[in-house]
């Protein structure tokens, strides 16, 4: 507690506060004291405290993005902690669940405590982390015991659990002891045991290369809903890319099942176009699909039949991504796109308000993950980011945090970044720069 | 050392005047391109300045030039081939190039050379054309702009191949004087066919029409938006009524063409050209395919030696289009320099 004592008040003034879980959406101060938000209300008077002025901006609780790959331990030449949780504070992104297929996987209680305590260390967003669901895709992993070291949710991300049995009897452990599921949703025998590695339509046949069918996904999907029915697991299906997806998710949820979904940006703004000239940036598992599929994921967000966005965070070396298409690894870094691309193809096109965009990258993700979400109400933890909505800018993949350079976004013209950051009352980033 | 002298000069005369032979067909022009990557990348007057110069070449039959003397043609073969790595070696001699040929299953590509590598190193030995042929879609595109010298695509993945297109349609011509308003059937395994993909894009461009015969299996989604000009039938026979040239494709099965089938005896019975079916075809139609054949599965044994049949016809004009696409890239009359990203 004597830390308090020593630590900076805050004054935000005159920024459009936008909170989902109060309910704020309108011009407000924010008093941070403490590491707490100490006071909402107008016109706010501190002495001693920091002003930050938010004109013209919009104040959000941080948001949180609860799919990243953050390749440490293992691959750290790809991403580290240090270099994965700076790109999360330079998108204003305060919270970030880690996938568990690093090396070696977090299929285990020590690789979920290193990461857990090193993010720690490294004091910059906060650190949540996932364990496996399977040891290899064969055995059920120890999730009482992942569950007690820290992880949040367990996931087979990158893959999905091709034994249906074996998925029973994971989501029916996991059940057990109250663990979400977080289902990266594939058929292998319908896309990587074809070699299909895009989407099937005009552009894998123009490209020449082998695609794999909506069917892939779609039907992954309705297996984990019909095993979530079967063993009553919370059961949340990531990266949604096709419109039989979205749709067979928003019946298991009008039917009360657990089930939940997630939309990334690539999958909501870019269509498999991306990958004529085989543009390796945009080669990704699910792939990118259609524009029918990118406006059924985007009538998802806005009904809420995906509670969730988050990135789905793949940082690869750069050397890697100049293999041919067939062979190079799939997909796109996101935390530093995240915010401005929700707020150019989302809000802006008015698909949905910005209130239910942040409610999508706060809220949501804090529901699946059984966590409380952020907040910018009197006596919450100071999470909070301040974005100007109206920032012009061209993605430049060099000028990046993440070591990760490959991003399908590259030279696209995105609006909106984080200004501000604070993690527990401190601030992290102050005019975009990271302190 | 006079007489020497004078053979000598009367020998570069002689050199001269059969040098000059394709010379005067083709009157200064030049491709407006740099690189025959893909048949979409080129105009019809490309087109049309292959198909003279290769008729030219045809002509001259055993003539040898001098026309890429000094020059080098690196043929890149990551995959096997026999009658393309060959036509395209045959044609760098008789055009006086000197030639290499690297050949290797399994790439350097594989081995975890990024293509940037693969690029600097062939471009680093100056090759004057890099003929290449891969497994993967797309890596001449990617040479193409990464390599000073003219890359001429032999076979990308399942994508294009593009000088297969181009003496295919160059034979039809040969027979048909014109193709503009004939009917073109490619039958078999059109998925997995990068000779498809070539066809497909040059017979529209010469006004031919163009249907397939294939299982569902070979017709994947999005065939019919990406080749919306293509019409689409399951069966065969009905496919041939009205067709003037038929074209057989092989089943790649080590592209995993067989898997969609019960058996190629099925596929065979089903969609293999016989004597019976050809004869649905309009009279006077021709018979092709860009080998390898496999005998009595996509096309009957007694029809491999008809008149009509002309898979060796193919193969020799295989060689003058080659001639004639190494000669266009590597000798530009118009002195254009190609700028590459040496990155």
């Amino acid at each position: 507690m004597t830390q308090f004592n020593t630590m900076v008040s805050y004054l935000i003034t005159n920024g459009h506060v936008i909170d989902p879980v109060s309910g704020y959406n309108g011009k407000m101060d924010v008093l941070i004291e403490n590491g707490v938000i100490a006071k909402v209300g107008n016109e706010l008077k501190k002495t001693r405290a920091q002003i930050i002025s938010a004109k013209g901006k919009i104040v959000t609780p941080g948001l949180f993005d609860m799919h990243v790959h953050l390749r440490e331990p293992g691959r750290e030449d790809k991403e580290t902690l240090e270099t994965g949780l700076r790109a999360a504070l330079r998108g204003g992104v305060t919270s970030v669940l880690s996938m568990p297929n690093t090396v070696p996987s977090a299929d285990n209680q020590t690789v979920i405590r290193f990461q857990l305590s090193k993010a720690r260390e490294l004091n910059f967003a906060r650190l949540f982390a996932a364990g496996k669901i399977t040891k290899n895709g064969e055995k059920i992993s120890e999730m009482w015991e992942l569950k007690n070291a820290g992880a949040v949710a367990i996931t087979d991300d990158g893959e999905d659990v091709d034994d249906a049995a074996l998925l029973l009897h994971c989501m029916e452990w996991a059940h057990t002891f109250d663990i979400p599921l977080l289902i990266h949703a594939e058929i292998p025998s319908l896309t990587r045991e074809e070699d299909a590695v895009m989407h099937e339509g005009k552009i894998s046949q123009l490209l020449g290369i082998s695609g794999q069918p909506r069917a892939a996904e779609v039907l992954a999907i309705e297996r984990s809903i019909l095993l979530a029915e079967e063993s009553g697991a919370k059961v949340h299906i990531a990266h949604v890319s096709t419109a039989g997806g979205v749709e067979a998710i928003r019946r298991a949820r009008s039917a009360s099942l657990p089930v939940s979904g997630e939309a990334t940006p690539h999958h909501f703004a870019l269509t498999h176009e991306e990958c004529l000239g085989w543009n390796t940036n945009a080669k990704m598992y699910p792939p990118l699909r259609e524009e029918v599929d990118c406006k059924a994921v985007r009538a998802g967000i806005a009904d809420g039949t995906l509670s969730v966005i988050a990135t789905d965070h793949a940082p690869h070396l750069v050397s890697e991504k100049y293999l041919p298409f067939q062979i190079a690894p799939v997909g796109t870094v996101g935390l530093e796109t995240l915010f401005a691309a929700v707020n150019t193809y989302l809000v802006r096109p008015r698909i949905v308000t910005m209130a239910t965009a942040i409610e999508r990258l706060t809220v949501g993700p804090a529901l699946v993950l059984g966590l409380p979400p952020a907040s910018i109400s009197e006596g919450a933890i100071a999470d909070v980011s301040i974005f100007d909505t109206n920032t012009e800018w061209v993605v430049d993949p060099s000028k990046f945090e993440s070591k990760g350079r490959n991003t399908a976004f590259e030279g696209k013209t995105l609006f909106g970044r984080a200004t501000h950051v604070f993690v527990d009352g401190i601030l992290k980033v102050a005019d975009g720069i990271i302190l | 050392m006079v007489l020497f002298g004078a053979i000598s000069y009367s020998t570069d005369q002689m050199v001269e005047h059969i040098n000059n032979l394709p010379r005067e067909v083709r009157k200064n022009r030049d491709l407006s391109v740099f690189d025959v990557v893909s048949i979409d990348d080129l105009s019809n007057d490309d087109i049309h300045l292959i198909f003279d110069v290769a008729k030219k070449f045809k002509e001259l039959g055993n003539e040898k030039f001098s026309l890429l003397k000094g020059m080098t043609v690196f043929c890149v073969f990551f995959e096997g081939s026999t009658r393309t790595r060959a036509s395209f070696e045959l044609a760098g001699k008789k055009l006086g190039a000197d030639t290499i040929n690297i050949t290797s299953n399994g790439t350097s590509i594989s081995k975890g050379e990024t293509l940037h590598d693969t690029a600097q190193t062939l471009n680093a030995m100056r090759a004057n054309i890099i003929v290449v042929r891969t497994e993967y879609s797309g890596i001449p595109q990617f040479l193409a702009k990464h390599v000073g010298a003219a890359v001429i695509n032999a076979g990308d993945g399942m994508h294009e191949h593009p000088s297969q297109g181009l003496l295919d349609a160059f034979t039809m011509i040969e027979h048909y004087g014109d193709i503009a308003g004939k009917t073109v059937l490619v039958v078999g395994d059109i998925s997995h066919s990068r000779v498809f993909g070539s066809l497909v894009r040059i017979l529209p461009r010469l006004r031919a029409s163009m249907r397939v015969a294939a299982p569902k299996t070979f017709v994947r989604n999005g065939f019919r938006e990406a080749f919306p000009h293509v019409q689409v039938f399951q069966n065969v026979e009905e496919a041939l009524l009205g067709t003037d040239i038929v074209i057989a494709l092989r089943v790649q099965e080590e592209r995993g063409g067989g898997k969609g089938l019960p058996t190629l005896r099925e596929f065979s019975k089903t969609f293999g050209i016989n004597e019976r079916r050809f004869a649905l075809a309009n009279v006077g139609a021709i018979f092709m395919h860009p080998g390898p054949v496999m005998r009595d599965i996509e096309v009957h044994n007694a029809l491999m030696t008809k008149g009509t049949t002309k898979i060796l016809n193919q193969v020799e004009n295989g060689l003058a289009v080659r001639t004639a696409l190494e000669w266009l890239v590597a000798d530009r009359t118009d002195k254009k320099v190609k700028l590459y990203d040496s990155i």
